[in-house]
């Protein structure tokens, strides 16, 4: 065989299928004939429990890019849980048992995970990191006090239940589960928020829905792990189950590498076989262990394969859906017209005791073009952080759409119809130029939890329809071939457009662009001027920007609102503005007025 | 009362070595706002050191300490330099990483040395005075003592020395220090040295009050420190001192209401609660996100 | 140092960061006793091309500081040889008294004399600075911290400043004010680099001036003849 066709067969999902089941057969197979002796069998069971919990943690910690260091936690309810039920509840000897039993481990643990997750709404890194810390000695200190699950002196009589077969199905099942996971609507939003969760927020993901989820599935999965776990051993005690079994699960997810499914099967195989391997070492393979573990993190900071992923688990090519969707333009989908679109008044907003907006008005009709220019430090930037929400005024109201928005949550004004761009382009860089715009999607996808882990029901159908707007919004601004492009690795101009089209993707009503010709070459602001041009006109879009390069703002606002230490100081066309005294005074200085 | 005392008095000798480690923490998350998880073993270092120079080298206590204090110091600079260092620019859990496997190193490279947990000579005659029904020992009254005089000095040390200007100011902001002339890196190691050398007269008053030590010591003390930090307001030097105290005085408090088991559990619990509450900590405050 | 050579002389210096080319292959020199003005829109490289010069950008190209070649210095040996950098937004850690902030820039004077002689000489320039010395720094006007600014990068008797636009957020008559203070400082002997939106005010008082547009330089002259160009206008209001 060459390697050629090796590469084939290593790119064929059938390899894959054809694999498990023979996978399937052998792990019957094996304990049935004596195929390996015992202690190998027993190995290669702990390098499933160790597949499901590194997968599990991978899932918060690399793919969603928190840091939790909870996962010891979840796997003890999900011992405990499991071994109390098969000892105390349910009959011995009934194939159900044991099945049941690691299901409702791993129902115990996804409550635990949903609790978890609470916090994590409003604390990031490090904070997550302290309370899921802190989680661990609550579980093992609460263990230790619950006499009925035998306290500090541990818990057993459960039946050598785990075996062969069921190690290899529930680690297939986590596989599939959490692939599947990963490539749906709430596996775009759990990569939105490793990138960036606040563009994630303004692009109308529910951040809270996908953490939350995150939560309970790896803590699920961490359940199930702890069962198996419990009744491989047949014993356990919550000392079993504190930080220095979580800090296990960090080596094995950060050496096989973050955010990948496969980076997981080969950092729990390896972490496992690797400590039986070096067992001859004695004590000092605990040595050797976490200097590799350093060495790793300097010369590969996100492990072996972090952030790259086997073909087989890759999101299978997808060919578009049936023909063109409906269009995305505004003339395929038309919107009532309101007088007034925004209607800001008296906006104010201090930080400390500098005052950054004072008294800020602005009115917008639904087909205006605005700019907003102004001096560094003007209050521009914050008067578009009060408009989406990322700041809470300390006056002043903003209508929109007739509707009171002030004060509101970033994802709900941008479900109201407001959309944004950033001065630091805030795309999801890692992530593909069309998963950035199917993101932006997430609050108009149809497709429910239960769809989105199994892939069933409506997901096919939700998922080519959102993949399907995506593309022939990309192909609208001829950007269909860049699709699969990595998002940060565009160009400049075009990762500032991509930014634009994102925000498009969501639907909105009035898009501010946060200084979109920074950092371009004349050329490409040219480009950009006749593309603004274009997304006014066919997509029935206010647009309200910020900008400094003036030959932009005077060529395509109609209007233009100069800023100058947080008010507007002066208003009118761009060719009133330019002559305008106070504004040269404000940009040139002084003496340019008179 | 004379109970209530005697179990105050417990308490600040159990929280004057859980504010001596927690400041460790917070230095370097103040300059570096990284999370030296592997603070707690330079502790535990601390108290081996302590254990070579008082079972096998026969030293004295002030030697000891010395000992102690710049041989922990040594190792967080080593550490810092190798080992975190190259890591200033990489994503920050690959830091954190990094700082659990330099925890584990230290654990296991010990454990290898010391399979067995040792036992530590007094380092002085401990006398016990009692008044009252109230016993004092001479051992908690040097650790309080020391600590608080250590605690002190690295105020001083903070606020008044060039050093400790440069020190805040670089965890304010660090591309601006440098364009002052500060030169960071020495300035961070400086950090570490400082952290570690806490770290280990800690680790040897611990030793010494609770002598039996073994590899795995630093673990679960080393994050309940870092848990004080974290109450104080991670980064706020004020706090981890504070924080330190108050640890010691709710864990005693506990184990004198309830049985000693539920200790962690409320410790802990009490922690969740007060970050939902002040997610900053008593001193910590956000610093404004820029969009 | 021969009477011909320039203080500072940047060459071919090309930035880029984050994806993003700031600065396109400059050329410009400051000669001792300017005052040098570097003007030219938002997002032109103004700026990068001070930080590559003190040292926190990476660059290709060369820059030279009284003919050393400054490449592979880090920052603080930069300003060890007397290159002071007020950055944007003026630098200031607010969580130090003015009397720390002023502490802290004499970190590169080892002998007391030096530290004292800095000292004097600041608050003899800033009056206002000696009233606030226990304040902390965070409590100050803006105008107040821009002179502390200044006066900070004078502690350690630099003979090249870099300013960062030290007029930004200021009201006009603070501008006038420090703009007073500036070329009082020049006078005393201290060369100054000055990078500024404010195009009048900083040509204004410049001996030279360099436009920047999109990280390219598109004029240069003495502060007088760009004065009066109707092409700085253009770079700034595109008509």
């Amino acid at each position: 065989m060459t390697w050629h066709t090796a590469g084939a067969l290593f790119r064929d999902r059938r390899t894959l299928y054809a694999l498990t089941a023979t996978g399937f057969v052998l792990s019957w197979a094996i304990p049935r004939f004596g195929l390996l002796d015992a202690y190998v069998q027993l190995i290669l069971m702990y390098v499933g429990i160790n597949v499901i919990l590194c997968l599990s943690l991978n899932l918060i910690n690399g793919f969603m890019g928190e840091f939790s260091v909870g996962h010891a936690g979840f796997m003890s309810a999900g011992a405990y849980t499991a071994s109390l039920l098969t000892v105390r509840v349910f009959p011995h000897g009934v194939a159900w048992a044991f099945p049941a039993a690691c299901l409702a481990g791993g129902c115990a643990a996804a409550l635990l995970g949903l609790l978890v997750a609470l916090p994590s709404f409003k604390t990031r890194g490090d904070y997550l990191a302290i309370v899921t810390l802190a989680f661990v000695f609550i579980v093992k200190s609460a263990v230790e006090n619950i006499d009925a699950v035998g306290g500090p002196r541990g818990f057993l009589g459960m039946d050598h239940l785990t075996t062969l077969p069921w190690v290899f199905a529930w680690t297939v099942g986590t596989v599939f589960v959490i692939r599947n996971f990963i490539y749906s609507r709430y596996g775009r939003g759990v990569l939105a928020v490793r990138e960036d969760e606040t563009a994630a927020e303004f692009m109308g993901v529910d951040t809270r829905q996908v953490k939350v989820l995150t939560f309970v599935v790896a803590s699920f999965f961490a359940g199930v792990a702890g069962a198996l776990f419990a009744h491989l051993l047949q014993y356990i005690s919550p000392g079993m189950f504190d930080i220095v079994k979580s800090t296990e699960m960090l080596v094995m997810v950060y050496l096989g590498g973050v955010a990948s499914i496969g980076g997981s099967l080969l950092g729990a195989s390896l972490y496992t076989v690797l400590l039986e391997v070096l067992r001859p070492l004695a004590m000092w393979r605990m040595v050797l262990m976490p200097l590799l573990l350093v060495l790793l993190m300097i010369f590969r900071p996100r492990g072996i394969m972090g952030m790259r992923e086997f073909p087989w688990f890759r999101r299978r090519p997808q060919a578009r859906g049936g023909g063109r969707a409906a269009g995305v333009t505004a003339a395929a989908q038309p919107r009532a017209q309101v007088p007034i679109l925004l209607d800001v008044s008296g906006l104010t907003h201090r930080f400390g005791g500098l005052t950054a907006v004072s008294g800020f008005g602005l009115r917008m009709s639904s087909s205006d073009l605005v700019g907003i220019i102004g001096p560094n430090g003007a209050g521009k930037t914050t008067v578009f952080n009060l408009i989406t929400g990322a700041y809470r005024p300390d006056k002043g109201r903003i209508l929109f759409a007739g509707q009171d928005i002030t004060g509101r949550r970033p994802g709900e004004i941008n479900a109201a119809g407001i959309a944004r761009t950033f001065q630091n382009i805030r795309l999801f860089k890692d992530l593909s130029v069309l998963d950035n715009i199917m993101t932006a999607h997430y609050a108009r996808s149809a497709c429910g939890v239960a769809e989105a882990l199994s892939h069933a029901g409506r997901y096919r159908a939700d998922e080519s329809r959102v993949r399907d707007h995506a593309l022939d919004l990309l192909a609208f601004f001829e950007m269909e071939g860049q699709a699969s492009a990595c998002a940060g690795s565009l160009p400049y101009g075009l990762q500032r457009r991509l930014e634009i089209v994102r925000a498009l993707a969501t639907r909105p009503r009035l898009l501010l662009l946060d200084e979109p010709a920074a950092g371009m070459n004349p050329l490409e602001v040219d480009q950009l001027m006749e593309f603004i041009r274009r997304v006014r006109a066919e997509f029935a879009v206010a647009i309200l920007l910020i900008e400094h390069q003036m030959r932009l703002v005077m060529s395509v606002c109609e209007r233009v609102e100069v800023l100058d230490f947080g008010t507007t100081i002066a208003a009118g066309t761009p060719a009133q503005i330019q002559s305008h005294p106070r504004v040269l005074e404000a940009y040139l200085g002084q003496e340019a007025a008179s | 009362m004379t109970y209530l005392i005697q179990q105050s008095l417990n308490a600040l000798q159990l929280g004057s070595v859980y504010a001596l480690i927690a400041l460790g923490y917070t230095m370097v998350y103040g300059v570096l706002t990284m999370i030296n998880f592997a603070h707690g073993d330079f502790f535990m270092v601390g108290a081996f050191l302590c254990f070579l120079s008082v079972a096998r080298l026969h030293l004295p206590f002030v030697p000891t300490l010395l000992i102690s204090m710049a041989g922990v110091a040594l190792l967080a600079v080593a550490v810092e330099v190798s080992a975190y260092r190259p890591l200033r620019k990489a994503p920050r859990v690959s830091a954190i990483i990094t700082a659990l496997g330099v925890g584990i190193f230290l654990e296991h490279f010990t454990l290898a040395l010391s399979p067995y947990p040792l036992h530590i000579p007094p380092a002085f005659e401990n006398v016990t005075w009692n008044a009252g029904g109230l016993a004092v020992s001479s051992l908690q009254v040097v650790t309080v003592l020391l600590s608080v005089g250590l605690m002190a000095a690295l105020q001083f040390v903070v606020a008044r020395t060039p050093l400790g200007i440069a020190m805040r100011a670089v965890s304010w902001d660090r591309d601006t220090a440098s364009l002052l002339g500060v030169p960071v890196n020495r300035v961070i190691s400086a950090t570490f040295a400082i952290g570690g050398a806490l770290g280990g007269a800690a680790g040897m008053l611990y030793a010494l009050s609770y002598p039996v030590i073994d590899p795995y010591m630093g673990v679960l003390v080393g994050w309940k420190a870092f848990i004080s930090a974290v109450v104080g307001g991670i980064g706020d030097i004020r706090g981890a001192m504070l924080g330190g105290y108050i640890l010691a005085a709710v864990e005693i408090a506990v184990a004198v209401a309830l049985p000693s088991t539920y200790r962690d559990f409320v410790a802990f619990s009490l922690l969740i609660v007060l970050l939902i509450f002040r997610p900053y900590g008593i001193f910590g405050r956000p610093r404004p996100q820029k969009l | 140092m021969s009477a011909g050579q320039a203080l500072l002389e940047v060459r071919d210096l090309a930035v880029s960061y984050g994806g993003i080319q700031a600065v396109k292959g400059i050329s410009l020199e400051v000669r001792q006793g300017e005052i040098v003005a570097l003007v030219g829109a938002n997002g032109a490289g103004k700026t990068s091309t001070l930080r590559a010069i003190s040292g926190l950008l990476p660059y290709s190209g060369e820059i030279r500081h009284e003919g050393t070649l400054l490449r592979g210095l880090p920052p603080h040996r930069i300003a060890a040889r007397g290159i002071a950098h007020v950055p944007e937004g003026r630098g200031i850690f607010a969580n130090l008294t003015v009397d720390e902030n002023l502490k802290l820039s004499a970190w590169p004077c080892r002998s007391r004399a030096a530290r004292d002689r800095g000292t004097e000489r600041v608050f003899a320039l800033f009056p206002r600075l000696k009233e606030r010395l226990g304040q902390p720094s965070g409590t100050l006007s803006g105008g107040e911290q821009q002179m502390l600014a200044l006066g900070r990068a004078l502690m350690s008797g630099a003979g090249l400043l870099l300013l960062d636009e030290p007029s930004m957020g200021l009201s006009p008559l603070l501008v006038k004010e420090i703009l007073a203070m500036l070329t009082d400082i020049n006078r005393q002997g201290v060369t100054i680099l000055l990078v500024e939106q404010n195009a009048n005010m900083a040509l204004r008082m410049a001996s030279r001036g360099y436009v920047f547009g999109s990280g390219q330089l598109e004029l240069s002259g003495t502060g007088q003849e760009l004065l009066g160009d109707p092409r700085v206008r253009k770079a700034y209001l595109g008509a």
